[in-house]
């Protein structure tokens, strides 16, 4: 008995050692949390202290074992400043493998760096970040920092994932508020997880341990949509010295319009009647709009521009009339008010521009988005205008706004929408034409492309120099080695929102000789022939995230000394991700037609179908590179 | 009396320039500048530098202090929307010193032809900024008002800087074309400075009274090409250096004018010469180190691998030492000067005549001409009766007598004891070998499942540790599988990724749906498997800079493929052999068929660094034929 008892204390003491590791020493970092990992979190607390509505500290502890040179990144010891962020203490240590300190590095030998992102004229935010050698691996760092903001309009959120291959022993959040400013909160993604969750009078605590490195597979979601994320908001913030409100969508956009939106200054006289005389006599507003968005876009260009408030109060329109630059919110606020000026109602429209969907969520009123467009209404639908684009047609925001929720910011209050989605049904790529393959194995074709919705971004292409233009067109027909492009002819018809190609091309050696007998892919010019790898065990769910169809018909003609040996079968695959459809018919010894249909959905899918989905890739691929033979 | 004709002198030689470059003269824009919607002789280009006109010269100030005085005007026009980005324009300047450089932006205006009148904008302070980038430059930045398509745009930039020894490089040549430049050097008498010319675009020039113009005419935008290094080598560039000073009544202080005099300065800059000479702080752990060692040999190779492995490199380059080669020794980290000074130090300690070597970098250009800044790294060079021996320790993954790709750059200079110099070739390399052999089999179903080793060497091996020998075994794979696709790897294996003295060797199982076709009753294979050489890299026509290949290399295959039962060989490719012009390369392949086996044997070998424009239609043409043998096909027939 005693001898049980004893070994059971026994237990108790190495156990409770074991739980005061050091997390100093690389050494003792759990087997399972290395298992593809660059980096090790081995602890991490951060703490948010809301003071007042004009102040809030964000104090981090931080302890990172990086196990390799792609480790580095996960460190992460830096911080930014402005005029509204001050940064109060800052510092780190190094040891090696042993917890032995190799080096501290104080606040004055952190490095201070403008954060010039080579494309913002101006910026007055500014970084300290680590600049440290490492001279041996792995190492560990424990980095702290206190940084203060009166901008309590965004609260930082919390991911215990940070990043892909890196492992976390643990992990925790506290967030301290005043009873007063309305505070609230919202878990995404936490079902399934063994985050611990501690919520008390005016504080919530998060901890989260033990997680093995996530390795990023094929087609994933942002991780975003994957992993748990807890955002926090104030009803009542600060944003650079203006009080906001953020109780409900309407209210926010209230005050967002009230305090940063509205402009009174007065533009030119000049633009005002020049406008007026150009909209003159014409009665429908898209039409009108029409005419203003070109005004708009042939007088100005786009420049970024971000000094405090001004990231989020837009230039006056009338300095944006005078000058013709503005950044985003500037360009879509100089639209509105002249379209104002002509009678035609639009709303400045926060989002978040970004080719990967992104979406406001519509669900925590909250400081949101990172670009600004303008929704003009129009018979119950909106029509959204890109006010930075100096090419973009009227109302084609591209991929970097479609589908997905916005706030418009009305006068009389916020309201959430959601753009326009572009489905295979409008995002549209056909290809018609003919090829001939002359006796030397050379193919000459003609042919015409013409592409809608999404695909009409190639709009870009008429732009691009002769040189830039070939590249482009060796890169896309891909696998036409000795690809000859002899003629090209671009039509950008912007009233319909198509681009058409006239293409005249040549390829040397097109055939494959083998002995008496030459092959070659029946499907010259839209081969669709990567495949996603196969994923021995895949844990998340992928998605397509925009629709589209290829339609593509040729006339072949083969030279009249060949005999047609050998036709690929035709081809027909349905299933939930589309359709792949291909017939090849022999009209007579000299001449075949090819038809081929590819249509492809938007779709959010479990880990267990991707297998069958990338089967379908897979035939795909193998049908799109299927050959001809022909014998002498 | 003296100096009024002075000025009246320097009066009359303005009104002469003036009335003689009247057209490039800023403000005086005209209205078939405005109008015109295409560069005549570039019809792509987005916009033009209509003129750029630079001068610089030296101003003595009240103390005996110099002022160096750059100002450059520029008119460019805005063809396209694409070009609306050079209304953007930024110049750093140091701030680092105590007494700074300076930028002053004039005559900033943008036009703009309204209803067929010129209407000008002025840029007003609100469309300058001046942004912190670090403690030691900041970067002003101007944004030019109402520009659009056929907008010009004018400025001045004015800089005043105390750094009288240097000045900024002069570009003749633009991502954009440039229809007129001209630059104007007007260097006082005391100062002589030396010009190194960079690039392809003709200059010319002529000597003045006290200064030097140079201009071109229509030089056309710079094209970056493939397979260049660093693009800066060719483009048209202007660099001056201070050689000499002579003040009146003094005798000439040469600052460079031969390569001699050159290593003799930088061998008393004081983090040089004298950082080499210091030997305290590392006695005791060489002493150490020395006891096991008696040959020479052994000497230095313990000391090199001292070094290599207790310094950590911090990626900066230099000739000079930052922090000191004894604070460098103490935090296990510095810049290549620390590291390699140390170990020419060490080197010397020991007993062996080791010296340094300077280079210049790919990145830095070539270094042509003597001067001061033509180089930024240094190693150690041990000579022998025949025979010289490099030591770089800047990296673990590097030999003795191996140096970095970075650093082997044509030529160096070894500076032997007490400061004399020497040329020294740095391409004396051998080439960099990768064998490769593949045994794969075609299965019933008409796959093809085989076993892959390879093994490469040199810069080879040194290439893979510095890069995927760094990924996580199966994100490699993951990176293999992905260039190449139906193509699966299973049982990967590498050996020697950190026994760096022996050649890295790769070994795999494969899975390979790519190179095959079952085209009813025959099967089509191509004979490198997934080795084929799909592309001719080289597509252009023509081509201007030379070709740039890394490094000599010497490629061998040695493939066999077993067919399956039941078939036979209808036909395999014909035997090659060939060599380029001057030998810079050579290919063969080989093809034989015994039994159910059919035998590859084939070689690819580059034998220079180089290969200069003139011979790019043969380079072009030798690798068309080599693509072209790899992509023909065996064919195998059913039996009847």
């Amino acid at each position: 008995m005693i001898k049980i008892k004893f070994l059971a204390v026994f237990l108790l003491v190495i156990n409770s050692i074991s739980a005061q590791v050091d997390k100093r020493i690389a050494l003792t970092i759990p087997k399972e949390l290395k298992e593809n990992a660059n980096s090790v979190i081995r602890l991490q607390e951060v703490v948010i202290n809301i003071n007042s509505r004009q102040l809030y500290t964000t104090k981090t502890k931080r302890i990172v074992t990086v196990l390799n040179e792609y480790g580095n990144r996960g460190v992460d010891a830096s911080e930014y400043y402005s005029k509204s962020e001050r940064i109060k203490n800052i510092e780190a240590t190094i040891y090696d493998a042993f917890g032995k300190e190799i080096k501290k590095i104080r606040k004055k030998d952190f490095k201070d760096q403008s954060i010039a992102d080579g494309f913002s004229v101006l910026t007055d935010g500014r970084i300290l970040y680590l600049d440290f050698t490492p001279t041996q691996y792995p190492y560990t760092i424990e980095y702290t920092s206190e940084v203060e903001t009166i901008n309590t309009a965004f609260l930082p959120s919390w991911t215990p994932i940070e990043r892909y291959l890196q492992g976390i022993e643990h992990t925790e959040f506290t967030i301290f508020y005043p009873e007063n400013l309305g505070f609230k909160y919202k878990l995404n993604n936490f079902d399934g997880s063994d985050i611990v969750i501690e919520e008390l009078n005016h504080s919530l605590k998060f901890i989260a341990k033990n997680i093995t490195a996530e390795k990023r597979e094929e087609n994933t979601p942002d991780m975003s949509k994957i992993f748990p994320m807890a955002k926090f908001s104030l009803e009542k913030f600060n944003l650079e010295g203006v009080e906001g409100t953020a109780s409900s969508w309407e209210e926010f956009g209230k005050v967002w319009y009230r305090d940063l939106v509205e402009d009174k200054s007065e533009i030119s006289k000049e633009t005002i009647n020049k406008i007026k005389e150009l909209t003159k006599g014409i009665e429908d507003p898209i039409e009108k709009a029409k005419i203003v968005y070109q005004f708009v876009q042939s007088k100005t260009r786009y420049v970024s521009i971000q000094l405090g408030i001004g990231g989020w109060k837009p230039m006056l329109a009338k300095d944006v009339d005078r000058l013709g630059y503005g950044d985003c919110k500037a360009l879509s606020n100089y639209t509105r008010i002249l379209l104002e000026n002509v009678g035609v109602p639009s709303y400045y429209t926060v989002i978040y521009g970004d080719s990967d969907k992104r979406d406001f969520d519509k669900d925590f009123v909250s400081q949101q988005g990172n670009h600004v467009i303008l929704s003009i209404p129009y018979k119950n639908e909106l029509k959204f205008l890109e006010c930075t684009s100096q090419t973009s047609p009227f109302a084609y925001g591209g991929d970097f706004t479609d589908d997905r929720y916005a706030l418009l910011i009305k006068p009389e209050g916020g309201e959430i929408v959601k753009t326009n989605e572009w489905n295979e049904k409008q995002t549209i790529q056909s290809t018609n034409g003919t090829y001939t393959i002359d006796e030397n194995g050379k193919l000459v074709a003609s042919f015409t492309i013409e592409s809608s919705g999404l695909f009409y971004e190639k709009y870009q292409l008429k732009s691009m120099s002769h040189a830039d233009l070939m590249d482009y067109y060796k890169s896309d027909f891909s696998g036409l080695t000795n690809l000859k492009i002899t003629k090209s002819n671009l039509e950008d018809n912007r009233e319909q929102i198509k681009f058409i190609e006239q293409i005249e091309a040549q390829v040397e050696n097109y055939v494959t000789t083998a002995n008496q007998s030459v092959f070659f892919v029946v499907n010259a010019f839209n081969r669709n022939i990567n495949v996603p790898k196969k994923a021995r065990n895949r844990k998340h769910p992928f998605e397509i995230s925009r629709g589209f169809q290829e339609n593509d018909t040729f006339e072949i003609n083969i030279p009249i000394s060949y005999k047609i040996d050998f036709l690929p079968e035709d081809v027909l695959i349905q299933n939930e991700f589309g359709l792949y459809k291909v017939e090849i018919k022999k009209i007579n010894d000299n001449k075949l037609t090819f038809s081929r249909v590819l249509e492809i959905k938007k779709a959010e899918l479990n880990a267990s179908e991707f297998e069958k989905y990338r089967t379908f890739r897979d035939q795909i691929a193998r049908y799109d590179n299927a050959k001809i033979v022909l014998t002498k | 009396m003296e100096i009024s004709r002075l000025k009246l002198l320097l009066l009359f030689f303005c009104i002469t320039c003036v009335s003689f470059s009247q057209k490039y003269e800023l403000g005086k824009v005209t209205v078939e500048e405005l109008e015109q919607t295409f560069h005549p002789t570039d019809t792509s280009a987005a916009a033009a530098v209509i003129f750029k006109k630079g001068m610089t010269s030296f101003r003595s100030g009240m103390t005996s202090d110099w002022t160096l005085d750059t100002d450059v005007s520029y008119r460019i026009k805005i063809y396209k929307k694409e070009g609306l980005k050079y209304a953007d324009q930024s110049f750093s300047m140091y701030v680092g010193g105590t007494t700074n450089e300076k930028i002053l932006i004039t005559d900033a205006y943008t036009f703009n032809l309204v209803d067929g009148k010129i209407v000008k904008t002025k840029l007003k302070s609100e469309g300058e900024f001046v942004e912190k980038i670090n403690k030691n430059w900041n970067v002003k930045k101007i944004t030019f008002p109402q520009v659009k398509e056929g907008s010009i745009i004018e400025f001045k930039v004015q800089k005043t800087s105390p750094y009288i020894s240097v000045i900024d490089d002069f570009y003749f040549q633009s991502d954009i074309p440039i229809n007129y430049v001209e630059y104007i050097v007007s260097i006082p008498s005391y100062f002589k400075f030396n010009t190194i010319f960079t690039g392809y675009e003709r200059i010319s020039h002529s000597n003045q009274v006290e200064r030097q113009v140079y201009s071109a005419s229509n030089v056309p935008a710079l094209k970056g090409e493939d397979y260049v290094i660093n693009t800066d080598n060719y483009t048209t560039i202007l660099k001056l250096e201070l050689s000499s000073v002579q003040y009146p009544g003094q005798s000439q202080v040469n600052l460079s004018v031969t390569w001699d005099d050159i290593v003799k300065n930088i061998f008393e800059n004081e983090n040089f010469g004298s950082e080499i000479a210091k030997n305290d702080y590392f006695k005791s752990e060489i002493d150490e180190l020395l006891k096991s060692t008696t040959s020479k040999e052994e000497k230095i190779i313990a000391i090199y691998e001292f070094v290599k492995n207790k310094m950590t490199w911090n990626n900066k380059l230099g000739i000079y030492t930052s922090d000191g080669v004894r604070k460098a020794f103490k935090q296990n980290e510095g810049n290549v000067a620390e590291i390699n000074l140390m170990l020419i130090s060490m080197l010397k300690y020991a007993g062996i005549d080791a010296s340094p070597l300077l280079i210049s970098t790919r990145s830095n250009g070539i270094a042509v001409f003597p001067n001061r800044t033509a180089y930024n790294y240094v190693v150690a060079a041990v000579e022998t009766k025949d025979n010289i021996i490099f030591l770089d320790a800047t990296e673990k993954n590097l030999l003795p007598g191996m140096l970095p790709l970075r650093a082997l750059n044509w030529v160096g200079r070894i500076i032997r004891n007490y400061g004399s110099s020497a040329s020294v070739n740095l391409l004396n390399v051998t080439h960099s070998k990768e064998n490769n052999i593949l045994m794969a089999e075609i299965t019933e179903e008409g796959k093809i499942k085989g076993k892959y080793r390879k093994q490469f060497s040199d810069y080879y091996a040194y290439l893979f540790r510095n890069g995927n020998a760094k990924l996580s075994k199966e994100s490699y794979i993951e990176k293999v599988e992905k260039e190449k696709i139906g193509f699966e790897i299973e049982d990967y294996k590498v050996e020697n990724v950190n026994d760096y003295s022996k050649n890295i060797v790769e070994t795999f199982e494969f899975y390979d749906n790519n190179s095959i076709e079952v085209i009813g009753n025959k099967i089509y294979v191509t004979p490198f498997l997934f080795l084929t050489e799909k592309e001719n890299p080289f597509k252009a026509e023509y081509r201007k800079f030379p070709v740039d290949f890394n490094f000599p290399i010497k490629d061998n295959y040695n493939i066999n493929i077993k067919i399956p039962e039941g078939y036979e060989v209808e036909f395999l490719p014909e035997p090659i052999s060939m060599t380029m012009i001057e030998n810079f390369g050579t290919f063969k392949f080989n093809i034989s068929n015994n039994g159910n086996q059919i035998q590859v044997v084939s070689n690819f070998d580059i034998n220079t660094f180089m290969i200069p424009a003139n011979h790019y239609g043969a380079l072009r043409e030798f690798y068309e034929m080599m693509v072209n043998k790899h992509l023909e096909k065996i064919i195998l027939k059913k039996k009847s």
